[in-house]
């Protein structure tokens, strides 16, 4: 990620965001916030005013080696000199104290651990999470983030994030006939104003839904692309036909049977498009979100799996599938998404 | 001109930065553009307009659990554009806009600012603190708090809302122009960064492949490139020089190659391609490394204008609109006209506000339409404008049209269109065309987005030049198109004896430097020098152009002195003695500064800046706190700098050596990191230094800088500092 993604436009903050980030550092805060929402950056922007207006007596905790990687691009991006910690990392050094211990994912800790954290504060914890992005659920006894203050003597200070800022809204629409067990849908939730209207494309075969989106990338009307498939299979059918029509792209595959051939060291810094399974993508997120070859998922765990790869986009949402709409895809109005790969225009 | 004090609270502070103006509140609301917020507060409590007293009073902010905390912004304003209303108090239904001529910002305490100063560093659109910093002071002292005003609110005054739109965006096309030009890049240094470029993705496609190896059409892509960067390096320039024949050439290469393994300076792929199969996915892999490196000091410097040399009338904005435009990007008559049409009607719309991609299609349309309508049915029937545009808009659309692009009106334009989303990837992108003028292109950037939403980053690039006389130059066009006023020069206000100057000291206020003061008594004393007299009739010359300098600061001064010597009229030669002159004055600015350092209170307490870690093996600040004990020589401070650096990496698990270009296996990763027995290695490795083998010249170089460093003392208060007992 870019120096700026890890900063805020603060005109575009919303007032439950603003109040996050005005905060003064002398109350401990948890911050609960949806995907979208911009929960991390302003963690790490906690951690950046700590440091300049209190020193470095501060630690920034996360619950994954992999999420502490992600942040630690922020850490250098922001002039974050100390070092992060991924929680076994923290524990196996005995659980350093610090005057201000900032944590991201919280909704990943159980309760035993979460008073680990408290108790190595001096001074102030800022803790930031979304209970219903909680990945160990049924794994762990994970504490949802809202029960955290009744730990507390001394409650601290909690702020929601409602708005998700990165799901434009003709997608959020779609979205809402695959995800399962979702919310109301409340369109103001969405704040991006980005409006481009999602296309299914009716392209017979994988081989010609992947020419049709390496000339969309080579003529340059897409950018920052990801390429979403349901199963590591596909990941190397996708590398190889990519291959052969000349597009450079990253790959990213976990092989849960030989983890020899995992491959993960995506370079955002490029612009090559990156392609991976759905479940590979969630935390990620692209300007053109490509799913080729999607077809009919009946079970909840297949739909949350299409719902996530869905949702990675910020932009344009292009769905490729061969003989008719597959299932949940053929319950969306048809008024939402667009079923030509272009617009009719006449000249002028 | 009077100075009016406007009371608020430090949460408008990003805010104000990011326009470089104060509007009432309403207007942020109605206005489109940047913030819609706006925090009032009892001693400004209007929705329409803005209060301003004739005094500096006392502003309490109630305690709060946001970083609310009292500010005052002193502007100076013509008495017509406020209305009195007794008291000291005055009212403003109107924008007023900021200059650092004319405005302070006073802060009620230290740590207030820092905190202020802290939370605009994670805000992008606040980007004008290289240009306020000398204007932002700590009050001292405080007087009584303000008198409530007690009057009925204005009306709205909607004529200055609309206004404010149109300054905004002609800001945004002015300051983006310019920084444009900043950015332009000759042909050979597009073209190398962009062969940087394919390579980085090309290995970053090898990388995350599952062979790890280039496929075939990967490695001929890369051969040509490498190819290509290895003919721009000195030595092939020169050998191409001498040997004409292609072949004879590969022959001599490939000899040099045989009997000393390499060409200096040549890269070889097959050496890089070998990293990317030794991929260890915890550090960034070394080709990666280096290409990254490549990239970064491709993208460095490599300016095709300087500052200066941008004509400060290419583009000319009158009573808000642009007026005229200079460019070998128009060229026919009416190409001027269409581009003043887009300028002043179709990128002047406020629908047209920053977010591009949100409405491109209707922006290449209402762009299409507005062309023909300036070009006639016949022109435009015959014309590559209908071409070029209606394309355009099929390729937005979808469909696979090949757009053309060159230096163009057109070009920049649909690069805007199609990349301008974000000012990083249509600076890309028009490199990847081989543009290497975007002048014209970022000015249309600008224009779209306004002034207001422009970040740090991309106006760092103008703020950020070391010919702080030409900046302020800029700065004072681009202000003077726009409001019609004509700032002053800064060097002319000090003659002047104004007291209110940009530099000048204050009594109520703790400043940062006075210019006049440093500068002053060194220019009388260079002028009874022996290297100014030895100019001997030259020297009336000199002097006549030193005193019309303009400048913003001693650098800036210094840096302008230089340039007198090379000036068309200068006379004949004395260009040596006139460097040598340069040599001495930039001496005594040293001197100087060395010693104000110490009496003058800094805005920000460096050490306090940067606080000591608790750990010293990663402590990155610790260089800062340790510079008082090295001796004023260079080459010694940067020498045990880098050596430190060294040091404190080999704690890590690896790390990129900058001198071998290479990630490197830390040495001391599983030592003791307690901060005592770092600091006592640090002793040792310190030490070792000093008893070098002095036979060996490398090593007699490295001893004798040691020699001179009192590590004793260093090593004491690393100890003090980290807490170890002794």
């Amino acid at each position: 990620m870019a120096k700026k993604d890890w900063m805020v436009i603060e005109s575009e903050l919303d007032e439950d965001q603003i109040r996050v980030l005005m905060a003064t550092n002398d109350k401990s805060l948890i911050v609960s916030g949806c995907a979208g929402s911009g929960k991390s950056v302003l963690a790490l922007i906690k951690a950046q005013r700590i440091q300049k207006e209190k020193g470095n007596n501060y630690k920034v905790i996360v619950f994954t080696k992999a999420l502490c990687r992600y942040m630690n691009s922020g850490r250098e991006s922001l002039g974050l000199r100390n070092d992060f910690y991924y929680h076994y990392e923290w524990k196996k050094c005995n659980r350093p104290s610090a005057d201000y211990i900032i944590v991201d994912e919280i909704q990943d800790f159980d309760r035993n651990e979460i008073q680990e954290f408290i108790s190595a504060t001096n001074r102030n914890f800022f803790f930031f999470g979304d209970t219903a992005q909680s990945i160990y659920e049924g794994l762990k006894r994970t504490l949802p983030v809202e029960e955290i203050n009744y730990m507390l003597t001394n409650r601290a200070k909690v702020f929601n994030l409602y708005r998700n800022y990165r799901l434009p809204r003709p997608v959020a629409k779609v979205v809402q006939y695959v995800g399962v067990d979702l919310e109301g849908f409340d369109i103001d939730t969405y704040k991006s104003r980005e409006n481009a209207i999602p296309r299914f494309l009716k392209i017979q075969g994988l081989e010609s839904q992947i020419s049709s989106i390496a000339r969309m990338i080579k003529n340059g009307s897409v950018s920052d692309v990801g390429i979403l498939v349901q199963r590591n299979e596909d990941v190397r059918k996708v590398h190889e036909l990519l291959n052969s029509f000349g597009v450079n792209h990253e790959l990213k595959y976990d092989d849960k049977t030989n983890w020899h051939n995992n491959i993960n060291n995506l370079d955002f810094s490029t612009e090559n498009p990156k392609v991976m399974t759905y479940h590979s993508a969630k935390g990620l997120q692209f300007g053109t979100v490509f799913l080729p070859n999607v077809v009919s998922q009946q079970d909840d765990s297949g739909r949350k799996a299409l719902y996530v790869a869905m949702t990675r986009t910020y932009r344009n949402l292009i769905i490729m599938y061969s003989d008719d709409l597959p299932y949940p895809l053929s319950k969306i109005p048809q008024d939402l998404y667009k079923k030509t790969e272009r617009d009719q225009v006449e000249d002028i | 001109m009077k100075k009016l004090y406007i009371p608020t609270t430090t949460l408008n502070f990003n805010n104000v930065l990011s326009s470089e103006s104060i509007s009432p509140k309403s207007f942020y609301e109605k206005r489109g553009f940047g913030y819609s917020r706006w925090m009032t507060i009892p001693e400004n409590p209007f929705d329409n307009c803005i209060v301003l007293y004739d005094y500096i009073g006392n502003v309490v902010r109630p305690k709060s659990e946001l970083e609310d905390h009292p500010l005052l912004i002193e502007v100076e304003l013509d008495e017509n554009m406020v209305k009195s209303v007794g008291d000291g108090m005055y009212m403003c239904d109107h924008t007023i806009y900021l200059t650092p001529t004319s405005t302070r910002f006073l802060f009620f305490s230290d740590l207030n600012l820092k905190i202020t100063y802290s939370m605009s560093e994670s805000s992008l659109e606040t980007k004008l603190w290289g240009i306020y910093h000398k204007k932002i002071e700590i009050l001292q002292n405080v007087g009584e708090p303000y008198k409530i005003i007690n009057v009925d609110d204005l009306s709205l005054n909607t004529d200055a809302i609309k206004s404010d739109i149109k300054i905004n965006k002609l800001k945004g096309l002015l300051y983006g122009y310019f920084i444009g030009k900043l950015l332009s890049m000759s042909i050979d240094d597009v073209k190398c960064l962009n062969a940087y470029k394919e390579i980085h993705n090309i290995f970053a496609a090898i990388l995350s492949s599952f062979s790890k190896q280039p496929t075939v059409a990967q490695d001929e892509r890369l051969e040509e490139l490498f190819s290509y960067i290895n003919g721009q390096t000195p030595f092939y320039q020169k050998l191409s020089v001498i040997v004409d024949n292609e072949n004879v050439r590969k022959q001599v290469l490939n000899l040099i190659r045989e009997t000393y393994g390499e060409v200096r300076d040549e890269v070889n792929k097959t050496h890089y391609l070998s990293y990317l199969r030794s991929n260890n996915e915890e550090n960034e892999n070394t080709a990666i490394s280096w290409i990254k490196s490549k990239i970064l000091d491709s993208e460095k410097g490599k300016g095709k204008y300087g500052l200066s040399t941008i004509g400060l009338d290419d583009l000319i904005v009158v009573d808000g609109l642009l007026h005229s435009v200079k460019g070998d990007f128009l060229s026919a008559e009416v190409e001027d006209t269409i581009l003043k049409t887009w300028i002043n009607s179709t990128l002047l719309k406020n629908e047209y506000n920053g977010r591009i991609s949100t409405y491109r299609e209707v922006l290449a349309t209402d762009i299409t339409k507005e062309t023909k309508s300036v070009c006639g049915d016949e022109l435009w029937g015959k014309s590559t404008y209908k071409t070029r545009l209606n394309n355009l808009r099929h390729f937005i659309a979808g469909d696979n049209v090949e757009l053309e692009w060159g230096k163009d009106f057109i070009s920049a334009l649909s690069a805007v269109v199609l990349y301008g989303e974000n000012w990083e990837k249509l600076l890309s992108f028009m490199q990847s065309k081989e543009i290497t003028d975007y002048g014209l292109a970022f000015a249309l950037y600008g224009e779209l987005h306004g002034f207001s939403n422009l970040t740090r980053d991309f106006t760092d690039v103008l703020y950020s030049q070391p010919d702080r006389g030409s900046l302020w130059n800029v700065y004072r066009e681009i202000y003077g198109q726009l409001l019609g006023e004509k700032l002053p020069d800064l060097i002319n206000i000090e003659k002047e004896g104004d007291t209110e100057s940009l530099l000048q000291k204050d009594s109520e206020t703790v400043k940062m430097e006075t210019i006049k003061e440093k500068v002053d008594p060194i220019m009388n004393e260079f002028f009874g020098s022996d290297e100014f007299t030895g100019l001997g009739v030259a020297a009336n010359w000199y002097k006549k152009e030193l005193m019309s300098l303009s400048y913003i600061d001693a650098d800036d001064f210094l840096s302008q002195m230089k340039k007198l010597g090379k000036k068309k009229d200068a006379p004949k030669s004395t260009k040596r003695k006139w460097d040598k002159c340069v040599k001495f004055f930039g001496k005594a600015i040293s001197e100087s500064s060395k010693n104000q350092a110490k009496e003058e209170p800094l805005l920000f307490d460096v050490y306090k800046e940067f606080p000591i870690g608790d750990s010293f093996y990663c402590d990155v600040n610790i260089m800062i706190h340790i510079e008082k004990f090295l001796p004023e020589d260079s080459s010694i401070r940067n020498q045990f700098k880098e050596d430190l650096e060294w040091f404190q990496n080999n704690y890590k698990e690896s790390y990129y050596d900058k001198k071998k270009g290479k990630q490197e296996i830390g040495l001391y990763k599983s030592r003791n990191k307690e901060n005592a027995a770092v600091i006592d290695n640090f002793g040792n490795y310190c030490s070792n230094k000093v008893n070098l083998d002095v036979e060996n010249p490398k090593m007699k170089y490295l001893s004798d800088r040691y020699r001179k460093i009192d590590i004793q003392k260093i090593i004491d208060f690393l100890k003090k500092e980290y807490k170890v007992n002794v």
